[in-house]
């Protein structure tokens, strides 16, 4: 081991354990940590409850295997090149430390968290273990054969060129789909093979591994892989020595795949530049609050110049945001693919009580009514789609103070566009929902009036709390959000909820008391259902007892 | 110059290093004052061999037949020059000329697609690690270790480098860069400047064979320009070769005694001011910023990858 990398590895650790300690004195951090703390206290002292036993048995532990190992293999493959700080790039890469050195030194963060997640693991599940201490260790072995491998997939995959890597992407996909295949069937017993796989022909599909001769002369691939899970193939004399044979077991896999990995002649410098310097990028947008997806695209046709009057002065900002918005093509799939899901979703709840005759009683809201309700809260989770405001325009906070427009109108024009963006993909909701049931007009007007408010309001919260995380820091640079300060922000916007669903149920009400001929008997339509402020917030619970 | 323990070139006697310098240094004189052909520094002509002195003393940093592509795009083609010991060659050209893939291939981060490159006569590839005992490297955006205080990074340097006596080499190097009063802030609190003082104390600190610099000055105040120009002039009267990359022509031609103009991925002018002034044929008192237009303009008629007479 090098001197200099363990001085340095040692002093960083410290430096940071410091940091965090005294960060504590924040209570921003510190509710954070005691949250951490309370969830897991929370465990420990319930780890007795027969969910653990659930979580440590044969089929799960394998399965939990399986993930891990696939998804180090997938990060490692699909990163190509190493991750490292970017002043490991200025001190290691140039400085006179060997390749396995460098590799150590990105090694030893892995085993700390490895050793460290073990032990909280340990801590959980003693009580539902045989062997604790070497099934702990089990855990720790194959945690670090889990980094070796994505640290030689990375470094394979560096080497290869675009088409192939493109290539054996698939191909990885392909073999972690039939081992899923084989884990469920010899599991849980679930056979999700599709027919399509047990033909003659399906070999063909793994060229050039099977060709055309082999069609229906070699053994069908589900045959030769369910020969491999007989069980005598895993078959391990139950006695004493079997826990120890798996703590060997595992060991020696971390040892191998140790050797792999330092055997490894690949020069990784280069592309654990490219690597770095994308990571870091995409970092660092994701702390200003930019979009971390960085478009591929170089050129666009530029738009001409906006004649309306409204695009003048403040409103070359809105238009600004509004040409952001049409190039930000993957945001707004992104948010189509949401609302049909969502409301996908809520359809089939329509279809469902349709085809059943539920409803919520004999005094509450039309089953309906209620579900179109549920997108109230599709603003909430679309609007951080869409970040064509003052996230988005962090780093130009100190332009936008030079302006000569008024903090008012220009804090309007930021977070109109994603205000109206809310508002379109809401409505497309609405009307594909109002396709299958028949909507009071109350409900109508209560969309109309509360959606645009509320919609106004979280996006105004949001821009809020950017600010306020934007302005303690010297020239207007956004300082990354803390998880905490996150969950209050959620929290605050859900108080929105409150004053607009209260405005929208004042003025419903006051309509309702104006068209009381509605309420006549012998009237086609049934009339507006007056909601209670308590049943407007009561809506997912009472979509869970449904 | 820091010779490490293991490195193999410490069988060899001290005397015979200390007279390979002493002639390196005369001969660096002896050509200024005869201002002798730019050909002697271009690699693809023959070199001249010297009696009394083999080549690894000879060139900090040797660059033959340089080429680095990314894909189908060629950044670098062709390139080749060498920068002896003692000497200060500044390495210009516009943006995406190839200055910064050719540092980043000197100092080993970049593989070279074509060509080798040597420093101290190392090969960066296939030595790597005795190559890069040998030079310094300061890039152009300085990303030190944020939670390490300004002496924790030069004890890292001295660890890593095996420096002697560092610790008594630091109060000069801090007071000689201004950071004394900075020597127990982290690294996270220093300013462009202070940081790139703290680059330039590392770099310094292990007394390189050569020292690459990627926009030496940027963020310095004017008092931090010259004393940092007076420390590169005296570690190069000392031995110490720099290679140096600016787009402030006028540091360039103030400091260095070669120029190296790159021009879309080649290399159009490599020699002293007054040779490349010849070449780009302008008067005798033109400056390094005229030359740099003039070569580049006339680089600029010829279709890419034409050679530059």
């Amino acid at each position: 081991m090098n001197r200099a990398l363990v001085y340095l590895w040692f002093t960083l650790l410290k430096r940071k354990t410091i940091q965090i300690c005294q960060s504590l004195w924040r209570p921003a951090t510190l509710v954070g940590f005691a949250a951490v703390a309370s969830f897991v206290g929370f465990l420990f002292y319930h780890n007795d409850h027969v969910i653990f036993t659930h979580l440590v048995q044969r089929r799960s532990v394998i399965g939990l295997m399986l993930v891990m190992l696939g998804g180090s293999l997938f990060k490692g493959f699909l990163q190509r090149g190493l991750t490292f700080e970017p002043p490991d790039i200025e001190f290691l890469f140039t400085g006179p430390f060997g390749q396995k050195e460098i590799i150590f030194y990105r090694l030893w963060p892995n085993y700390l968290f490895a050793i460290v997640e073990a032990i909280v693991f340990c801590g959980l599940f003693w009580r539902h273990l045989a062997h604790p201490f070497l099934t702990t260790l089990c855990f720790i072995f194959f945690q670090v054969a889990c980094f070796h491998l994505r640290m030689a997939a990375s470094i394979f995959a560096g080497r290869l060129s675009e088409r192939v890597h493109y290539r054996v992407r698939w191909m990885m996909l392909g073999v972690y789909f039939v081992i899923t295949v084989v884990y469920f069937r010899t599991e849980w017993d679930l056979r999700i093979i599709p027919s399509i796989a047990m033909s003659s022909w399906f070999p063909i599909f793994f060229y050039p591994a099977g060709t055309l001769s082999s069609v229906g002369t070699e053994t069908p691939i589900h045959l030769w892989a369910l020969d491999l899970i007989k069980p005598h193939f895993f078959s391990v004399p139950n006695n004493l020595w079997q826990p120890i044979f798996y703590t060997g077991a595992f060991a020696t896999g971390a040892l191998l795949s140790l050797w792999m990995l330092l055997r490894l002649k690949e020069n990784f410098f280069e592309t654990s530049l490219a690597t770095t310097i994308r990571l870091t990028e995409r970092r660092l947008r994701i702390q200003q609050g930019r979009r971390a997806v960085i478009s591929e695209q170089t050129q666009a046709q530029s738009l001409p110049l906006p004649k309306l009057a409204m695009f003048r002065g403040v409103g070359a900002i809105l238009w600004k945001n509004i040409v952001i918005a049409r190039r930000s093509k993957r945001e707004l799939v992104l948010a189509f693919a949401f609302t049909l899901v969502y409301t996908g979703f809520l359809a089939a709840l329509l279809w469902l009580a349709h085809s059943t005759g539920v409803t919520l009683g004999p005094d509450g809201p039309r089953i309906g009514d209620a579900i179109i309700g549920l997108l109230f809260f599709l603003g909430f989770l679309l609007q951080r789609t869409f970040p064509f405001d003052f996230r988005a325009d962090g780093h130009h906070l100190l332009n936008f103070r030079t302006l000569p427009v008024s903090a008012f109108t220009l804090a309007l024009a930021e977070i109109a566009v994603p205000t109206i963006c809310c508002l379109a993909f809401q409505a497309m909701g609405m009307v594909a929902l109002m396709i299958f049931t028949e909507v009071s007009w109350f409900m109508m007007l209560f969309q109309l009036l509360a959606f645009p408010a509320v919609a106004l309001a979280l996006n105004s919260v949001w821009n809020l709390h950017y600010l306020i995380s934007a302005s303690k820091s010297a020239g207007g640079k956004a300082q990354p959000t803390s998880a905490v300060g996150m969950l209050l922000v959620v929290a605050l916007s859900f108080l929105v909820f409150f004053p607009a669903g209260w405005t929208g149920l004042q003025i419903g009400n006051h309509v309702d008391g104006k068209s009381a001929d509605w309420r006549k008997p012998g009237h086609t339509h049934r009339g507006p259902d007056v909601l209670t402020t308590s049943q407007v917030f009561s809506l997912p619970l009472s979509f869970a007892q449904l | 110059m820091a010779r490490h323990g293991r490195d193999w070139r410490c069988r060899f006697s001290v005397t015979s290093v200390f007279i390979g310098t002493m002639a390196d240094a005369v001969l660096v004189d002896l050509r200024r004052m005869l201002s002798c052909s730019n050909s002697e520094h271009n690699l693809e002509m023959p070199l001249i061999k010297f009696a009394n002195m083999n080549q690894r003393d000879a060139f900090a940093i040797e660059v033959r037949d340089f080429g680095k592509s990314y894909g189908e795009f060629s950044a670098v083609s062709n390139l080749g020059f060498a920068v002896r010991t003692g000497e200060i060659v500044g390495l210009v050209g516009a943006n995406g000329a190839g200055k910064t893939s050719t540092l980043r291939a000197i100092t080993g981060i970049l593989r070279p697609t074509t060509g080798t490159i040597r420093i101290d006569g190392f090969d960066i590839e296939k030595e790597p690690v005795a190559a890069k005992r040998q030079f310094a490297y300061i890039p152009d955006t300085i990303h030190p270790y944020d939670l390490l205080t300004v002496t924790e990074h030069l004890h890292f340097v001295a660890l890593a480098y095996h420096v002697e006596n560092a610790e008594t080499k630091y109060a000069a190097l801090l007071d000689e860069l201004e950071l004394a009063d900075k020597k127990d802030k982290l690294a996270s609190s220093l300013s462009r400047g202070m940081l790139q003082k703290l680059s330039l104390a590392c770099a310094f600190l292990r007394e390189p064979r050569a020292i690459i610099l990627d926009e030496p000055l940027t963020g310095l105040d004017p008092r931090g320009i010259r004393n940092i120009k007076e420390s590169i002039r005296r570690r190069a009267t000392a031995g110490t070769a720099f290679l140096l990359s600016s787009h402030l022509l006028v540091l360039v031609e103030a400091l260095c005694d070669q120029v190296l103009i790159l021009h879309r991925g080649q290399k159009v002018a490599f020699g002293s001011l007054e040779e490349i002034r010849n070449l780009a044929t302008v008067h005798t008192n033109a400056t390094l910023e005229d030359v740099f237009f003039a070569i580049t303009e006339k680089a600029n008629v010829l279709p890419p990858g034409a050679n530059v007479p």
